[in-house]
């Protein structure tokens, strides 16, 4: 069933290739990183592989539009703890996408979130843990991530309405491509605070420079 | 001499008796002050004691409290401080989830609210309420009941905690019903995103302030919270705490923070008020911890002790009155004594005094008196000296009468022998053997007359040292001192016999008359000390630089002290013969040559007088130098005299000495004959009619001041040439050759 429904989805998407696809391509200016370095002593007991650092910032573009929801199901993304610290730090996923939690540390995690978008507490849980915990995000909005046990680590899932979004170099670079036509917002997700926006016109084939801001 | 009445002294009864009085009087008086002074300061000084020691009680009973009170906000803080900083907490905020946040701290913070009756247990840990506040200080509003009642006016004070980065203490009114209020203390503690590490919001937790008066603070101790300008202190009505509030609002701000202390007055009671701020350094308006002891007893203590220091200083007073009553007895005694012996004493001392006084204008008249006697002594001296002189001078004379007839007598009678018989001139042998007599007599009788001169010259000032032989003196003066020794003494009936011991020795330097007086004198004193005839030595012998003269006799000899003070003036053993002035005279006239004088004596073994001068050689400086005659030039002379034989000798002496000679017969003459002729020298009688010799001479130093001139007189020894200023050289008559040789050396040197 999966493989017809592919096959239902393939000549869209070729349509839309014949239509003549857009590409957006710029920089986003990233603010500088405030992460401080965990200095909490205590993790280094329970962890061998020692504390993941922060990520630098990055952006994420998506293209925000009256997109119909995908009838397919949705790949299923993962954000892993790893080195008490979540790999990767930073998610965009389209709404409706299934993320799972695996536990790769050798000692007990507790995700949970107390975001508007997705409110979730997925309790202890040993690396072992089958299934590997999961959430549907639902709703579109970010949701922030902590363990209840390891109060330094936090992870940010983007939950976005749209299936153009991408994630820029930690320089800001970013390229969507394969965009249809049309007027919509191209936004750019900087941090929690800060989502920068700018109306598009596509056309098809057109190949369009945005800078943030 | 000088008598004062011999009054007592005079003390007045009346003096000691008041003296006795002001001391009594002045030691009542110190006593009165030391023993106030005492009572002052031992009053002030345990009054400020006590007050000290109260006060200290006070303080420490405050801190106490201020410590409990600390601790107790200091647990409630690190439980606000624990809710604030979990993750769930500050995540929910970050996320708004107010359901999840105010349910979290309600589950740490339930057991704060909801905790046992509050009578049961006062420190117990009650809070009333907690809230959350966003970043810009507003309420957010708990889901439900959790969080308890917020009283209504204190939502608006909560936003002062907003923004703040730390735990802030805060105190805030809250009005229960009517005018009462009731404090409510407040911790708040800020929140941090777990994103930024920025604050997001706060935590504000309201609860009782213990109740802990009575049992920290002390029993008698009423404690309560100064804030805003208002004290808030149940148990006090409402005037005093407006008043108190007053003052410490004055006193507050000097505070700085640490506790401070007021004496108030409250509710007409003396209080002693503590306070302490409570929240240094916090947004919320500043709040004192107040605490307010009452000083009743401590004051009524006071009193008491006040009364007791009083009665202690009566006692202290009335003994120490009583003793200087006693002490001004015991000491007025012996002071009255001293007055008594004061006035004696003064008395005496002045008597003193006045009779110093007049000693001493005594002692003054005396010293006028010893002046005035010792210059006439000065002047009897010099007259006996003159005395002794002018005797020696009588001795002597006689003697040379003698010599002198003496001398006469060959001359007188070879010449008259010679004029009665002619014919022995034709005996050339003969005759001149006559002659040779007569000359010898002649000359005798001329060094006769040189005697007196030299003795005489004996009182012309000092002169210049000249080179001295000590043979021909000592030859000389015993020829001269032969009347004393010889005639006289045969006179008398003894024989003293002259020996001369004379070693040759070098001229020494000195005054030859001077000496000669020495010698004379000491030849006289060897005669006189030989009554029974004996033997005179005279030895002149080298020692060394010095050249020694010996006068010695064997006669009676000195006494020790006759030694001693032989040579002091006016000591004389001669009596009414001598001056005592003869050795002292020789002991002077030794001591101006430098030389040295010694005396070896001793009775019945004669004395022997040693004096000691120095060679010649040995002095140093210049001395004139003895002038060898000159070979004579031949000079043009003018020679002038009324008297034919003398001018007759005179030209054949010069003549015979090769010089060109031209006569005069008397002034005029000789003036004349100056001005017709050029001459080297002029010789003159002194005695001559018409110009005589000195008016001649002055009239010829007018024509030509070069021309030396040589005057001759028979009274030559009695003039002193100062007394012929235009004459060059002065010649006595009789007139020898070698005098006149050297004289026209002189004269002619000169020019």
């Amino acid at each position: 069933m999966n493989a017809s429904l592919l096959l239902q989805l393939l000549p869209c998407l070729a349509t839309a290739a014949a239509y003549g696809q857009a590409t957006i391509e710029g920089r986003v200016e990233l603010p500088k990183a405030h992460a401080a370095p965990v200095v909490s002593k205590r993790y280094e007991i329970v962890t061998k592989g020692g504390v993941v650092a922060t990520d630098p910032p990055m952006a994420v573009v998506y293209l925000e539009g009256p997109f119909a929801n995908p009838a397919v199901p949705l790949p299923t993304a993962q954000m892993a703890q790893k080195d008490l610290g979540f790999v990767t730090p930073l998610l965009p996923v389209s709404v409706g996408t299934k993320v799972e939690f695996p536990n790769l540390d050798e000692t007990y995690h507790n995700i949970f979130s107390y975001s508007q978008a997705k409110r979730f507490d997925l309790g202890r849980y040993r690396p072992e843990e089958r299934p590997i915990p999961f959430q549907i995000f639902e709703a579109p909005g970010l949701v922030t991530l902590h363990c209840d046990i390891h109060e330094h680590m936090r992870g940010l899932i983007l939950v976005l309405a749209t299936p153009y979004f991408t994630k820029s170099d930690t320089a800001g670079r970013y390229r969507l491509a394969g965009l249809p036509a049309g007027r919509y917002t191209l936004k750019a997700w900087v941090n929690s605070k800060t989502t920068l926006e700018r109306a598009v016109e596509l056309k098809s084939g057109s190949n369009l420079h945005v800078d943030f801001p | 001499m000088w008598t004062f009445p011999d009054r007592p002294p005079a003390v007045k009864q009346g003096g000691t008796s008041s003296f006795r009085g002001k001391l009594l009087i002045a030691m009542m008086l110190v006593i009165s002050a030391t023993t106030l002074a005492a009572l002052y300061f031992a009053q002030r000084g345990m009054e400020t004691h006590a007050q000290r020691t109260i006060e200290q009680e006070f303080q420490a009973a405050f801190a106490n409290l201020l410590g409990v009170q600390a601790a107790h906000r200091a647990m409630i803080a690190e439980r606000c401080g624990a809710v604030a900083g979990a993750l769930r907490t500050r995540s929910a905020l970050e996320d708004h989830n107010l359901e999840a946040l105010y349910l979290n701290a309600d589950i740490e913070l339930r057991a704060l609210l909801k905790s046992g009756p509050p009578a049961s247990n006062a420190s117990a840990l009650r809070a009333t309420f907690f809230r959350f506040l966003d970043a810009e200080g507003a309420v957010l509003p708990p889901p439900g009941d959790y969080g308890g009642p917020l009283p209504a006016p204190l939502d608006a004070q909560l936003a002062a905690a907003a923004g703040a980065d730390e735990q802030q203490a805060a105190y805030l009114a809250v009005k229960v019903g009517g005018a009462r209020t009731r404090i409510d203390e407040l911790v708040s503690t800020p929140i941090t995103s777990t994103d930024t590490g920025e604050v997001i919001g706060t935590l504000a937790l309201g609860f009782r302030p213990a109740e802990f008066g009575a049992q920290f603070a002390g029993a008698e101790a009423r404690s309560g919270i100064w804030l805003d300008g208002r004290l808030h202190l149940p148990s006090l009505e409402a005037a005093s705490l407006d008043s108190l509030g007053q003052e410490i609002l004055r006193g507050a701000p000097s505070s700085g923070g640490a506790a401070s202390s007021l004496a108030v007055t409250a509710g007409g009671a003396p209080h002693l008020l503590l306070y302490k701020l409570l929240n240094p350094g916090s947004r919320f308006p500043p709040a004192y911890e107040v605490c307010l002891y009452p000083l009743i007893s401590a004051v009524a203590g006071q009193e008491h002790l006040r009364w007791q220091i009083l009665g202690a200083g009566a006692l202290l007073l009335c003994g120490g009155l009583g003793a200087s009553h006693f002490i001004s007895v015991r000491f007025a005694a012996p002071v009255e004594q001293l007055a008594v012996d004061s006035a004696e004493h003064r008395a005496g001392r002045e008597r003193a005094e006045a009779e110093l006084v007049l000693t001493n204008e005594a002692l003054v008249a005396r010293n006028v008196e010893l002046q005035t006697a010792l210059t006439d002594l000065k002047a009897t001296q010099q007259h006996v000296i003159q005395q002794e002189r002018l005797r020696a001078l009588g001795q002597m004379a006689s003697g040379i009468a003698h010599d002198f007839n003496n001398a006469l007598v060959p001359i007188l009678g070879f010449c008259e022998l010679l004029q009665i018989r002619p014919e022995i001139l034709a005996n050339r042998p003969k005759a001149l053997s006559y002659l040779d007599t007569i000359q010898t007599a002649a000359k005798d009788a001329a060094s006769v007359v040189g005697r007196l001169r030299e003795f005489y010259r004996a009182d012309k000032g000092l002169k210049p040292f000249a080179p001295v032989h000590l043979k021909r003196l000592l030859e000389q003066t015993i020829t001269l001192t032969r009347p004393k020794w010889k005639e006289q003494a045969q006179a008398a009936g003894v024989t003293i016999d002259v020996a001369l011991e004379l070693e040759p020795v070098p001229p020494i330097a000195g005054e030859e008359s001077a000496l000669r007086e020495v010698l004379t004198n000491l030849i006289f004193n060897a005669v006189d000390a030989m009554p029974a005839g004996g033997t005179l030595t005279l030895r002149t012998r080298r020692e060394g630089d010095s050249a020694v003269i010996e006068v010695a006799d064997t006669g009676t000899g000195m006494t020790e002290e006759v030694r001693l003070h032989c040579l002091e003036p006016f000591f004389s053993t001669k009596g009414e013969h001598g001056t005592g002035l003869g050795l002292s005279m020789v002991f002077g006239i030794v001591q101006r040559h430098s030389g040295s004088l010694d005396l070896r004596s001793a009775p019945g073994q004669g004395t022997t007088f040693s004096i000691a001068l120095p060679l010649m050689d040995a002095i140093v400086g210049p001395v004139a130098e003895a002038q060898a005659p000159k070979p004579q030039r031949a000079l043009r002379v003018l020679v002038a005299d009324d008297e034919a034989a003398v001018r007759d000798t005179l030209c054949a002496i010069l003549m015979t000495e090769g010089h060109d000679v031209t006569f005069a017969a008397d002034g005029h003459d000789g003036l004349r004959r100056f001005g017709a002729g050029q001459f080297d020298v002029v010789i003159t009688d002194h005695s001559m009619p018409g110009l005589n010799g000195d008016q001649m001479a002055a009239a010829i130093k007018r024509l030509a001041p070069q021309t030396p001139i040589i005057l001759l007189t028979g009274f030559g020894l009695f003039y002193d040439k100062k007394e012929f200023p235009d004459i060059d050289v002065l010649v006595s008559k009789p007139v020898r050759i070698p005098a006149l040789r050297e004289a026209i050396a002189t004269a002619t040197s000169h020019s």
